[in-house]
């Protein structure tokens, strides 16, 4: 193992030496292709991503509606009429998992979407204005950060839902801003913490030097050389989102019925236990199916954009 | 040492200060009341009640004399309960911080063995068991644990008990005997699964890091019999890092025994809270919301104040 190590890193070697020069992404994504966890679980997200999609679009691959109660068939187990077996309401639970798994998903990588644009903005405004912006952005990222999530995101979440919101009505969208309000601190942090270090390195004050604005300097030669923690921290992000919204779900806060979320799942699933151990199973195994995968693809971004971690 | 946490104590005020001011104005655009029912109260009641407690005052008054109390340490009152915060959270914070510190001792230990044993087998068997239980303990949510638990070890083979809490109260929390393990065994495990892997990642990374320094080569070469190198001279210095996951680590099981509790149904603080939540209840969630804010923040306090003791090179910034 250590050998075929060590021959990885000469060809790793030989290959910068002898090949065209490349950039850091084109030898991150080397490096990532070449993990097998990672491509693994890039893999099983993909499955899980299309038919998560085409579960909510496609009729044949849907099969049934989610919300659809069909008497005869209540609490029937795992079939080929029912994939997944019917709830207790007689509703197809594979639709209903389908249902729940476009929704993590959604959720996952908008809360992201809202946590990259609050944190670069408020990190890298911390980090650009000086000692009074940088002071009052830092406490208010230490203030958020001090609050527990979950009671946090309860909060907001009660704060948000039942207004007449223009545009955001959508309560999933509600859902994901409640959850970014309180994820944002990492991403801030980041950005601040890689700008500070930015700022004094040669190449940057080569480019102030050499008469670059102040904003081409920022987002030419700043900005990007941020971003590949910033990916590796909204990889991790995402599951971390996901689970917040299916313990929103399972204590009954979530997106309101017959919406089937992952959580809402799991919960009805654990009250009918005894009877319908489907009802719960597929559901907790699509959370931690999903979860894992992020986990690994987190990994090994995490190893492909950061050598050193190794 | 003594300035910085000094610094790091008077920080504690603003901070706290904060936390309450942002929970009560985030409770009070909250819409709706906690005296809305589905059949309306007679106008006279609803008055009385909001006279009662001080929501008839205007927002700026409510506000300080919220302050006021919570500075003497008054949490205030639940408003659908007729009780004192304070005595909910003395019922229920005992059991939820039982079952947090067990969970926590069980986080650490097993996370902590698993790491030093997976790093000291690297790239053999051992390490690989240890590595996948890590990655895959990282990614279960609590209550999938928990309820795939049930099914598994409580429905289908009948081996624990899922109602209620079998911790033995304070006074024998030391005696092996008074715990009954057919109810605690799942809850701890569904609490503590993701943080003990959460550790053993740390501690495995950290391991590997210590024992390829030279003061590891140096000791081997003089003798030291090799429990000693590891125990003494490898695991004490990996710790540090270890040292500083545990104040997360401490939120994380905070906010994951409110779910577990539900589950197996533990008389903890995670009942009131979320029954709380569904009745608008403000009392009872601004204080609980401040109640946890504060022993999180103390956490972490105590946390960068034995980081910065057990690593003299953490200078104090």
């Amino acid at each position: 193992m250590a050998e075929a190590e060590a021959l990885a890193s000469i060809e790793d070697f030989a290959e910068v030496a002898a090949g065209p020069e490349r950039g850091l992404w084109s030898d991150a994504f080397r490096r990532l292709i070449r993990n097998r966890l990672a491509m693994a679980g890039l893999i099983v997200l993909s499955v899980l991503a299309v038919l998560a999609i085409a579960g909510n679009t496609i009729d044949w691959v849907q099969r049934y509606d989610p919300t659809f109660q069909d008497y005869s068939v209540v609490k029937t187990g795992p079939s080929w009429d029912h994939f997944f077996g019917t709830d207790n309401l007689g509703r197809d639970n594979w639709a209903r998992v389908l249902e729940g798994l476009l929704i993590s998903l959604q959720v996952g990588f908008g809360v992201q979407a809202v946590v990259v644009t609050i944190g670069i903005l408020v990190g890298g405004t911390a980090a650009l204005t000086g000692r009074l912006g940088d002071n009052i952005l830092m406490r208010l990222t230490d203030l958020t950060y001090a609050f527990p999530d979950l009671l946090f995101i309860i909060l907001m979440r009660s704060v948000l839902f039942g207004r007449d919101w223009p545009i955001i009505g959508n309560e999933r969208i509600l859902v994901i801003f409640a959850i970014s309000f309180v994820s944002w601190t990492t991403v801030a942090r980041l950005v601040r913490g890689q700008m500070l270090s930015l700022a004094e390195r040669d190449y940057v004050i080569a480019a102030r030097a050499l008469g670059s604005t102040r904003v081409r300097v920022v987002f030419q030669h700043m900005l990007p050389n941020t971003l590949s923690p910033v990916i590796v921290a909204v990889t991790f992000g995402i599951p971390i989102a996901i689970f917040a919204e299916a313990v929103l779900a399972f204590i009954g806060f979530g997106l309101p019925p017959p919406t089937a979320s992952l959580g809402t799942l799991v919960n009805t699933g654990y009250q009918y236990i005894i009877e319908t151990e489907w009802m719960l199973v597929f559901p907790a195994c699509a959370i931690a199916l999903l979860m894992l995968c992020f986990t690994f693809i987190g990994d090994g971004l995490r190893d492909a954009l950061d050598p050193r971690w190794r | 040492m003594t300035g910085y946490v000094i610094r790091r104590v008077l920080w504690m005020i603003p901070l706290l200060w904060g936390v309450a001011t942002i929970t009560f104005f985030l409770m009070h655009l909250v819409p709706g009341g906690p005296f809305d029912r589905e059949k309306e109260l007679p106008e006279a009641t609803k008055a009385n009640l909001e006279r009662k407690y001080n929501l008839d005052e205007p927002l700026p008054k409510q506000y300080a004399l919220y302050l006021w109390n919570l500075a003497q340490g008054d949490l205030g009152t639940s408003f659908t309960r007729n009780r004192e915060v304070r005595d909910i959270i003395e019922e229920g914070f005992p059991v939820s911080a039982q079952l947090g510190l067990t969970a926590f001792t069980f986080a650490i230990t097993a996370g902590m063995s698993l790491g030093v044993l997976s790093a000291l087998n690297q790239n053999r068997l051992g390490d690989y068991v240890g590595v996948v239980f890590a990655t895959m303990g990282a990614s279960l949510p609590n209550f999938v644990v928990a309820t795939l638990g049930v099914l598994i070890f409580s429905v289908q083979l009948g081996w624990f008990d899922v109602l209620g809490w079998g911790g033995p109260g304070w006074s024998e929390f030391y005696n092996p005997f008074a715990w009954d393990f057919r109810k605690v065994v799942l809850p701890v495990l569904s609490l503590g699964l993701l943080p003990a892997a959460y550790v053993a990642r740390i501690t495995r990374a950290s391991m590997l890091e210590v024992l390829s320094q030279d003061y590891i080569r140096t000791a081997r070469a003089k003798g030291v019999r090799e429990y000693v190198v590891v125990l003494r001279h490898a695991v004490k210095n990996a710790l540090i890092p270890v040292l500083t996951v545990a104040g997360p680590i401490f939120a994380i099981l905070i906010t994951g025994s409110f779910i577990v509790e539900r589950i197996f149904q533990i008389p903890g603080i995670g009942r009131p809270f979320v029954d709380a939540v569904f009745r608008r209840d403000y009392g009872v969630i601004m204080g609980t919301t401040i109640f946890f804010a504060t022993i999180v923040a103390f956490a972490n306090l105590i946390v960068d104040i034995l980081y910065a003791v057990v690593d003299p090179r953490i200078r104090y910034g």
